[in-house]
């Protein structure tokens, strides 16, 4: 199973760089992430898997499908996108490739210490419903005072109308 | 806020105690049945919020709420509610002071200890002083409103989050806030391309670096299980030996993360250019407040839960070296005062870290925390006549702009001499009582286990402030000698404001420097009862 999704998600990242129209390109890495959230749901983290379609495919990806349909991104002609740089790119993934390699080789494995799974709740995702509004209860209000400066300033940014300046 | 209860210590009884509404294992969920049980949890640990819920409070309905109500010409209303949200919570961090009213909040993820009460107090004395800076300035620029005021207080809540935190989760978030707060005050001035250009870079490698801190964060949740600081120190003491490398990187990964906001070498490209492009009320704060919270986390991380871990000390020696090297040799080039300014905090940095280096058995916490204290004042002051300098249609911000200032405002520029002098750190200003601990810190650790880092780094540190003294006089022999340009320049931009700022800076920065017994004693009540939690 792991090994069928594993190739779905390199597959599917291929496509991602060698397609020449730019929604193919967007349309392949939603597979990429819709394999590995499938991949988390076999490493019985459900809630993970659920996060990864809802923000980066349900969001993100949609982000990006709107941003191509806006910007009409086809005059840039397909092929200029992706000559420039290849060769720098090639060199890079194979020194990275090398790098995983060797370490996958060698085999540092550290010692992981067992994190506790809790007994008696129903799967991980209460679990973390636990966790959010009791142990972590503080910094989970904390974050919403930090999304409302988020909204502060992206209203700041994008209002329309900038005063005038007379300094 | 109810701070006062049954059974709160004194103020000399320093022992922290555990707010706890249950005993548990961790993991296990808490007996919060009723009602009830939840508003008592809430009743025991929000009076260590105080003066954090006060500012939300007054950022909230004093500065957002009057925003909308308020007509044009009278928004810097909206500045004195912050300055109201301020008083409140210095009240309140009094109360907490006084009470002793110290302990673990909120399930181990918060601490009330004096290091935080501290750090506390003076970061609400940097948003005193960036409020007072403001009111004036904002006007100038023709930027004045509610939100920037507000952004100012929740940007406080964040650093007070962070310096209160022992949990990386709490650390994280806390860092968060004061960081977005930044992103936002930073390209405040949106007409400015520079303040545009300045958001752009601070908000893309401030993201870059949180990212960078967060793998670290992760890492060691991976290798210890546990995201509370101390759980994190035992666990770590007792690792074995081939997780060795891979804690190592994790605390390369937080140096980094925590690096870009102590603006240390090599992770500083973004300072000078988002110093000069912020509002200097806002380049002050960030200079200070900032670097003052991300200082706390380094403080709480390197001498409370990585003691144990070899190689740090190595790594942060070097990026002490750095930071003095290229923080000084670039202030040399300087012509804006701004970009000065901003070396000049980037080789600060490098002071503060020795303090660091030099361990909590030789007085290294409490000479950062006093440095950090001294520090806040001496830069504010600084920065006080910069904004006097920026007038309607003069920017004010270059080295020329000072030429003859002492024929023109000779209070102003003997002022700005005396923060210049402790800046450089020339006694008898506050600036070489604080070089004076930190070096004081570095020669004791020395004695006690010499190392060849540890002596490259005081002569470092000792070459560096020679060096320093000559780009600080640039701006002094500008005062004294400089040839004005032009005679019909307007007046200096005087308001109640930045004068209670120029007086407050001015003040601390001389009876610190004569009396330095206060500062010093304050800093070892900041390093009193460490990591007893």
């Amino acid at each position: 199973m792991f090994y069928f999704l594993a190739a779905l998600a390199v597959g599917f990242s291929i496509m991602v760089v060698i397609t020449r129209i730019p929604v193919h390109s967007a349309l392949s890495l939603g597979g990429v992430l819709i394999s590995i959230a499938a991949i988390f749901i076999t490493l019985e983290a459900e809630f993970l898997s659920a996060v990864q379609i809802l923000v980066y495919v349900g969001g993100i990806m949609v982000l990006f499908l709107f941003v191509l349909m806006l910007f009409s991104i086809e005059k840039w002609g397909g092929a200029a996108l992706h000559t420039r740089t290849w060769k720098t790119a090639v060199a890079l993934g194979v020194v990275l490739a090398g790098e995983l390699l060797f370490f996958v080789w060698k085999g540092i494995t550290p010692s992981l210490p067992q994190i506790a799974t809790p007994a008696g709740l129903g799967g991980n995702i209460e679990a973390m419903g636990w966790a959010l509004y009791q142990r972590y209860l503080l910094p989970f209000e904390v974050a919403s005072v930090l999304l409302l400066v988020a909204i502060i300033g992206a209203v700041l940014f994008t209002r329309k109308q900038i005063p005038k300046d007379n300094g | 806020m109810e701070t006062t209860g049954a059974g709160i210590p004194g103020p000399m009884d320093l022992i922290p105690r555990h707010y706890f509404f249950y005993t548990n294992a961790m993991n296990e969920p808490f007996p919060l049945k009723t009602v009830a049980d939840t508003l008592a949890y809430f009743g025991q640990n929000m009076g260590a919020l105080g003066p954090e819920l006060q500012l939300l409070l007054w950022a909230l309905i004093g500065c957002m709420i009057l925003e909308v109500l308020l007509p044009d010409q009278s928004k810097r209303l909206t500045g004195y509610a912050a300055l109201g949200g301020i008083a409140f919570a210095s009240f309140h961090l009094y109360k907490i002071y006084v009470n002793g009213f110290l302990g673990v909040f909120f399930n181990e993820t918060t601490v009330i200890d004096p290091f935080s009460i501290f750090f506390k107090a003076l970061f609400l004395a940097a948003a005193l002083l960036t409020v007072l800076l403001s009111l004036r300035f904002m006007e100038i620029e023709n930027e004045q409103s509610g939100e920037y005021y507000a952004l100012i207080l929740l940007a406080t809540i964040g650093m007070m989050v962070m310096v209160s935190a022992i949990d990386l989760l709490t650390i994280y978030i806390g860092l968060e806030l004061m960081a977005m707060s930044f992103y936002i005050l930073v390209g405040y001035l949106r007409r400015n391309r520079l303040s545009n250009e300045a958001s752009l870079k601070i908000f893309l490698l401030g993201a870059f670096a949180s990212g960078i801190l967060l793998y670290g964060f992760s890492l060691l949740y991976g290798l210890t299980g546990s995201t509370q600081l101390s759980v994190l120190a035992r666990q770590l003491a007792a690792a074995p030996a081939q997780n060795r490398e891979m804690i190592f990187l994790a605390v390369v990964l937080v140096i980094v993360g925590l690096g870009f906001k102590i603006a240390a070498v090599p992770f500083h490209m973004w300072a000078p250019d988002a110093y000069q492009g912020a509002p200097t009320p806002i380049t002050a704060f960030l200079s200070v407040g900032s670097k003052a919270a991300a200082f706390t986390v380094m403080l709480r991380l390197f001498l409370g839960s990585f003691v144990s871990v070899k190689g740090w000390f190595l790594v942060l020696g070097v990026v002490a070296l750095m930071t003095f090297v290229v923080g000084n040799l670039a202030a040399l080039l300087q012509t804006n005062v701004k970009r000065l300014l901003a070396y000049s905090s980037i080789s600060h940095a490098a002071y503060i870290l020795l303090g660091l280096l030099a361990g909590r058995e030789f007085g290294g916490i409490a000479a950062s925390s006093g440095y950090l204290l001294i520090y806040t004042f001496m830069n504010f002051g600084a920065f006080a006549v910069l904004i006097l300098m920026r007038r309607k249609g003069i920017p004010g911000d270059q080295i020329a702009d000072f030429n003859g200032l002492i024929f023109r405002h000779p209070v102003i520029a003997s002022l700005m001499l005396i923060f210049l002098l402790s800046l450089a750190g020339i006694p008898p200003t506050a600036g070489f009582i604080a070089k004076y601990m930190v070096f004081a810190a570095i020669i004791k650790a020395y004695m006690a286990q010499p190392s060849a880092m540890l002596l490259t780094l005081a002569i470092a540190g000792a070459v560096a402030a020679v060096v320093a003294l000559y780009y600080y006089f640039l701006i002094v022999k500008a005062m004294f000698t400089g040839e004005s340009q032009a005679e019909d320049l307007p007046a200096l931009s005087f308001s109640p404001g930045v004068t209670a700022a120029i007086v407050i800076t001015a003040g601390m920065t001389m009876w610190v420097g004569i009396f330095p017994d206060t500062i010093m004693r304050m800093a070892a009540y900041a390093a009193s009862n460490w990591g007893a939690w």
